[in-house]
């Protein structure tokens, strides 16, 4: 009695290791259950292999913990073969013995059952491989096989609860894979679950608005906090990245240094510039001047020597050069001095997982003081709103961590303005919000701009004229008397009832000053 | 890695090729208990079938000799791996029907036979 007592006290919480595997530490909140059985289903082709594959061999590159892979389906050098293209030296760790692959796929021999049998061969190979190089984390790929590979199914499942109960027994970090026949449904194709039932992975591969959607998500991780929901993530070269989205943690301290966006008087109704790490959003119709906004403020940069990575999805390098050149900004000279980097994609091109990938490899190699985005609202066809939201999310948590001060231009569906879905959705991530908007006064289209969010700081709540000429913007004074532009129905106010006297005064002497200097000349 | 050929097979091809004794290994686990029926059951099936002097048969322990399991690519207990001649034919399971098992050695093709194949 009182052994069994002593066994159950002074018990250490379940510890958690981190694999090295991008992402994976934060939807895990810390990595693998230590020294415990996990469980990562996924239909075929879901990338089982390749993720597993990548634990073992950050495992033993990144954190020198030797570890030992199982392969029950595919040959050993095919595996082999297909991780080569991540770029992973895998023949170092495999000729020093820190890193062992096992190959037992199934072979061309003819295989007969009769009478009962178990699987202390299996057993007497992982203790075997374990107790040769010290291996601390092992990968059986897939444990599902098992059930091609014999008959006799209830065997079969006795022994995987039997090899799971050694695998816990030995202390070792394990990983058993098992397949899955629809994305949505039952968790793995033989119930393999019900030995591993601590931690269970489920990886995804669905298909969605004709593009390929590759997720993770954490089922359960007994005895621990993590992240539920699916995070996307991709294969590309040099391993996957989960890109964890929604669950990145607003940790950043935010700057109280001020950036100017290139245009004083800008500046000034932004109260003083854009913060250090903030991100702007640029709203308006077409032609409203969105892209020169986005000029103005990676030239700004460019001229004070800082470094600006320009993402262009609707123009090409040549127009964008182009459009510099007629407001007098020369592009060209910033990119030969290697401050301006422009990067043209049709945002269909890829996923936005992929996009996002990309910006954050761009930025990891660029290294920019700033980041713009001209627009972010073509990135809207490429996915369901609710990705388009994560993808923005992602980004801008990523800008915040480094520090970038990113500007991101969103057109607006109708030329007088309104809401586009982009605005729905990321305004309530952004800083700051610079509206452009036409105002139609007396049958002359002119052009209004107004910053109408600026968090943590005032800002002038006027809306300013605002004229395009081949040196740039330049805004002008408030329209005082025009109201409903940003509803996009600008009208004139009637008469001067909401101004008092002293103002409309004011404003007619000013209105009448080249008269009165017309008289005393 | 482990080797993925059968340094047995190799052996026995090199210095017994000529010779007509058939060769087999049985890979048993020491801690099962009909373990000892089964490799009687082997021994009364092959005599059987091949006579006494017909036969070489190698008994291995998996549990004291894992590395030979790890060779062999040897996953359930007892497998009973026929070497020689070619080609090779693998059978498991405890063999407790001895006429079976003369069966299944003397003729395994006539027989429901499952070549392994790799799952999906």
């Amino acid at each position: 009695m009182s052994m069994n007592v002593d066994a159950l006290l002074g018990l250490e919480p379940v510890e958690k290791i981190p694999t090295g595997v991008e992402g994976f530490e934060l939807i895990t909140m810390g990595g693998l259950p230590k020294n415990r059985p996990t469980l990562v289903c996924g239909s075929s082709g879901s990338g089982k292999t390749i993720f597993t594959m990548e634990l073992v061999y950050r495992s033993v590159s990144d954190f020198n913990r030797p570890a030992v892979f199982f392969t029950m389906e595919e040959p050993a050098t095919d595996i082999i073969r297909n991780v080569k293209r991540m770029g992973w030296d895998i023949d170092t760790p495999l000729r020093e013995g820190r890193l062992m692959i096992v190959d037992l796929s199934p072979e061309p021999v003819t295989v007969l059952e009769t009478g009962s049998y178990d699987l202390e061969g299996l057993m007497a190979q992982i203790r075997y491989v374990i107790d040769n190089i010290g291996a601390e984390l092992v990968v059986l790929d897939s444990i599902g096989s098992l059930f091609q590979q014999f008959a006799d199914t209830a065997t079969i499942r006795r022994e995987i609860f039997r090899v799971t109960h050694l695998l816990r027994g030995l202390g070792v970090t394990t990983i058993l894979t098992a397949e899955r026949l629809s994305e949505y449904g039952t968790i793995s194709r033989h119930g393999v679950e019900e030995f591993v039932s601590d931690n269970v992975i489920i990886l995804r591969n669905v298909l969605k608005a004709e593009k390929v959607r590759r997720t993770v998500q954490v089922l359960k991780m007994r005895g621990d906090e993590h992240f539920k929901g699916e995070y996307p993530f991709t294969i590309a070269s040099g391993g996957i990245s989960i890109l964890p989205l929604s669950a990145r943690e607003l940790k950043q301290a935010s700057s109280s240094d001020r950036v100017s966006t290139g245009t004083p008087k800008l500046d000034e109704m932004a109260g003083g510039g854009l913060f250090q790490d903030s991100t702007v959003l640029v709203s308006g119709p077409t032609g409203g001047g969105k892209t020169l906004i986005a000029g103005t403020f990676a030239a700004e940069a460019c001229r004070n020597g800082e470094r600006v990575l320009m993402l262009a999805y609707e123009e090409s390098h040549a127009q964008l050069l182009r459009n510099a050149q007629s407001w007098g900004l020369d592009f060209q000279k910033w990119e030969n001095e290697g401050l301006l980097r422009v990067v043209c994609q049709y945002p269909e091109a890829m996923g936005l997982e992929d996009h996002l990938l990309m910006i954050q490899r761009e930025i990891e190699s660029f290294n920019p003081n700033r980041l713009v985005m001209d627009s972010i609202s073509a990135m809207e066809r490429v996915g369901a709103v609710r990705y388009f939201r994560e993808f923005v999310i992602g980004l801008t948590s990523y800008t915040k961590d480094k520090e970038l001060c990113s500007l991101f231009t969103s057109a607006t569906p109708r030329l007088s303005g309104g809401d586009s879905i982009t605005e729905g959705h990321i305004s309530t991530i952004t800083d700051a919000i610079i509206l452009l908007r036409y105002v139609e006064i007396s049958g002359d289209l002119r052009r209004g701009v107004a910053v109408i969010k600026m968090r943590g700081s005032q800002h002038a709540k006027s809306i300013y004229e605002f004229m395009i000429d081949s040196k740039g913007m330049h805004i002008g004074k408030p329209f005082t008397n025009i109201q409903n532009i940003i509803l996009g129905m600008p009208s004139l106010q009637s008469g001067g009832d909401n101004k008092d006297f002293d103002a409309i005064i004011e404003d007619w002497h000013e209105d009448h000053e080249w008269l009165d200097e017309a008289h005393k000349s | 890695m482990p080797v993925s050929g059968d340094r047995g097979l190799e052996n026995f091809l090199m210095n017994k090729s000529s010779n007509n004794i058939s060769s087999y290994r049985l890979y048993v686990a020491s801690q099962t208990l009909t373990t000892p029926r089964t490799i009687d059951s082997v021994r009364y099936a092959l005599t059987a079938l091949l006579g006494q002097a017909g036969y070489e048969l190698e008994v291995i322990d998996v549990i004291s000799n894992p590395g030979a399991a790890l060779e062999g690519k040897v996953k359930a207990t007892p497998t009973l791996v026929r070497l020689h001649p070619l080609p090779e034919v693998r059978i498991i399971g405890d063999m407790g029907r001895p006429d079976l098992l003369g069966q299944v050695v003397g003729d395994f093709g006539r027989l429901q036979s499952r070549t392994s194949v790799s799952g999906d």
